[in-house]
């Protein structure tokens, strides 16, 4: 019988190669990745968002073809918001291509995987999931792993407020991470394994100032965290270690992350110009349901902007000689924008040239990549473009970590880890390439 | 950390204990309930057969009328599609005037075992394999992987009664055998429908405890 061939993939949320080298010295075993010839940096797909990344990685397409945009998108009749999750994605995962070739996959924690879909192997799916029982494939999981003090995510609400909570509720996800890991691992029936850590983007969304700042209070207890979140590294390293030949060992993170300067908001940026009118109403900032018909763009978060064309929303009301004059205003005003003399927008892409695919047609008209510092949120109730408001850390779109054992050659961006997976396995296909050097 | 147990060294260990019985093929039958336990044990014991040119396997079905239509249904499309020999045996009652799961150790007696055994004993059966687990309940942590039986005599053998219940569905999925819905909405073991709800924390948590507490005095009169 021909030997089993494994690849382990761990996904690191949120982290930055180059953090990840500053703090080499403290965190031994994510010091061994980052310091190996194995380790490099690649892009994230834009926008920098988890949703984004994790479903780019999952299925190897970018999102022109996997239609996951952001964490929401907007029906265009209703104008009511939703939350992205795993029955938007419209192509086959990597676990789909591999179960059609007998090949098993489990998976623990991956974001925009929920509600988990029937695989051929198991799925704990990751943010954003509420129900442990719809989070899981099969449905028996829920069992042992409640059992086990499995918590799907960490309690963020309060985290700018109470920022010694959420330490405490990320080493208990943590720990039920591992906890599923144990339940997952050890009958060595699958081919593929992902485990995805998030605790890194919670903790760097929230205490990112803390935690590169060795005279801050908290400092210590991010450190902490963080060794124990490399402990949990460590022994799936020594997981890794004890399989046989032949195996893989992939790890990746979806985006990179900075000290936040200030969150940008991009539909005030619009309401201020005249090109975004809201109706009157208490609202909230997911109300999309506000947009006026007399609104020419708005945008939803991060930082895409959609042209409100009659052709595509029901109260647009922009024809295509307004929409390219609407589109040249916009571009030329987001890159001029400005906080403390600093450029806010490093780049205003235009949808095709970032996007490939039959699902373009869904991509925001507009999206914007800010410089490093700069959160770029799209609102329905704020009152002024910037401002902080609890969060200190900020995703980036370069320096995402990457670390691969096998052979030396990096991927340029998220999606192409999951081409490297499917190269692995044998199932590329014939007409695509691997887009690496 | 624990040595693990590969799942592929239990498959291989339970094909060794069925293959023991390949001799006698005709006279063995699965126990099979329709649930995921028994219908791995169908799965390896057809596949057996299968490779020694031996087909179609035999299942025995105890349908007490109390099942779930969900379980039935999958019983009856395995058995087409799996190519199954099927035989069915039922209580000799009138299931609509029984007074169902009033008496727990009663009901199993009259609707389960008193057809099991009758069944084993038309059809001849030698061996009867079943779908038994140590892991699932602890009146059945010390269980043989063989039992002689009588009234009637015959082997009641139990070849994956090491695996655990995640041994269980990672084979299943492993494997992509189909398996009955209700696993997907919260059941984790399927019995009759009076006695099992949807499962809490443990695998037979649904089932009915004043039944659960009587596992060792059901096995004493032939239930498994």
């Amino acid at each position: 019988m021909a030997k089993r061939a494994r690849c382990l993939v761990l996904g690191l949320d949120g982290l930055p190669l180059g953090l990840a080298r500053d703090l080499s010295d403290q965190l031994p075993n994510l010091g061994r990745l980052a310091r190996s010839p194995g380790a490099s940096a690649i892009r994230a797909e834009l926008p920098e968002i988890s949703p984004v990344n994790w479903t780019s990685f999952y299925t190897a397409t970018g999102p022109g073809e996997h239609g996951v945009f952001g964490f929401s998108r907007m029906d265009p009749s209703s104008y009511q918001l939703s939350l992205t999750d795993s029955g938007q994605v419209a192509v086959p995962t990597i676990f789909d291509r591999l179960g059609r070739k007998g090949l098993v996959s489990r998976v623990v924690n991956l974001p925009n995987t929920y509600p988990a879909r029937p695989l051929r192997g198991m799925m704990v799916a990751g943010f954003v999931a509420q129900d442990l029982l719809r989070a899981v494939y099969p449905g028996f999981l829920a069992g042992p792993l409640s059992r086990a003090g499995y918590r799907l995510e960490a309690e963020t609400k309060n985290a700018a407020r109470d920022p010694d909570r959420l330490l405490a509720e990320l080493g208990l996800t943590l720990r039920g991470r591992e906890a599923a890991v144990d339940l997952l691992w050890p009958d060595l029936s699958w081919d593929l394994f992902v485990l995805v850590l998030t605790e890194t983007d919670r903790l760097f969304h929230f205490l990112f100032h803390a935690l590169v700042d060795p005279e801050h209070p908290r400092h210590p207890a991010c450190m902490d965290l963080l060794k124990r979140w490399d402990a949990v590294l460590g022994r799936m390293l020594e997981r890794f270690e004890a399989l046989p030949e032949p195996k893989r060992l992939i790890v990746l993170a979806d985006h990179g992350f900075t000290r936040l300067k200030t969150e940008v908001d991009i539909n005030y940026w619009l309401v201020e110009r005249g090109l975004l009118r809201l109706l009157p109403g208490p609202g909230g900032e997911w109300d999309a349901g506000r947009i006026d018909p007399r609104s020419k763009a708005f945008a939803l978060d991060p930082g895409r902007v959609y042209l409100h064309t009659r052709t595509r929303f029901a109260r647009g009301g922009l024809d295509r000689a307004g929409a390219q004059k609407v589109k040249k205003l916009l571009i030329d005003g987001l890159a001029a924008l400005t906080w403390n003399n600093e450029r806010v927008i490093n780049r205003v892409y235009e949808a095709a040239e970032i996007y490939q695919g039959p699902l373009l047609d869904r991509a925001p008209d507009l999206v914007c990549l800010a410089n490093p510092g700069f959160d770029l949120k799209a609102k329905f109730d704020r009152s002024e473009v910037f401002g902080l408001f609890g969060r200190t850390g900020a995703h980036t779109a370069e320096d995402v970590f990457f670390y691969d054992s096998g052979p030396a050659r990096a991927p340029e961006r998220v999606r192409d880890v999951g081409t490297l997976v499917l190269e692995y396995f044998g199932l590329l296909d014939k007409d695509k390439a691997l887009i690496c050097p | 950390m624990s040595v693990p147990d590969p799942l592929e060294h239990k498959v291989a260990r339970t094909r060794r204990l069925l293959s023991a019985f390949l001799d006698r093929a005709r006279r063995v039958a699965v126990a099979w309930t329709g649930g995921k336990d028994s219908g791995v044990v169908l799965w390896l014991w057809r596949g057996l057969l299968a490779e020694h040119g031996l087909g179609p396997a035999r299942a025995l079905c105890v349908d007490t009328g109390l099942k779930f239509p969900e379980v039935v249904a999958l019983r009856g499309r395995l058995a087409r599609d799996w190519g199954l020999d099927l035989v069915v045996a039922r209580p000799d009652v009138d299931i609509a005037a029984y007074p169902a799961a009033e008496d727990k150790v009663a009901c199993c007696r009259e609707l389960k075992i008193a057809p099991l055994k009758r069944a084993v004993a038309d059809l001849g059966l030698e061996v009867l394999l079943t779908g038994l687990r140590r892991d699932e309940h602890p009146s059945r942590a010390k269980r043989e992987f063989q039992e002689q039986r009588r009234d009637p005599d015959h082997l009641l053998a139990h070849p994956i009664l090491d695996w655990t219940e995640m041994d269980v569905w990672a084979f299943i999925t492993g494997q992509g055998l189909p398996y009955c819905g209700l696993y997907d909405q919260g059941y984790r073991s399927l019995g009759c429908a009076p006695c099992t709800a949807r499962s809490g924390q443990g695998e037979r948590s649904g089932r009915d405890p004043d039944k659960e507490g009587h596992l060792e005095a059901l096995r004493d009169l032939g239930y498994f």
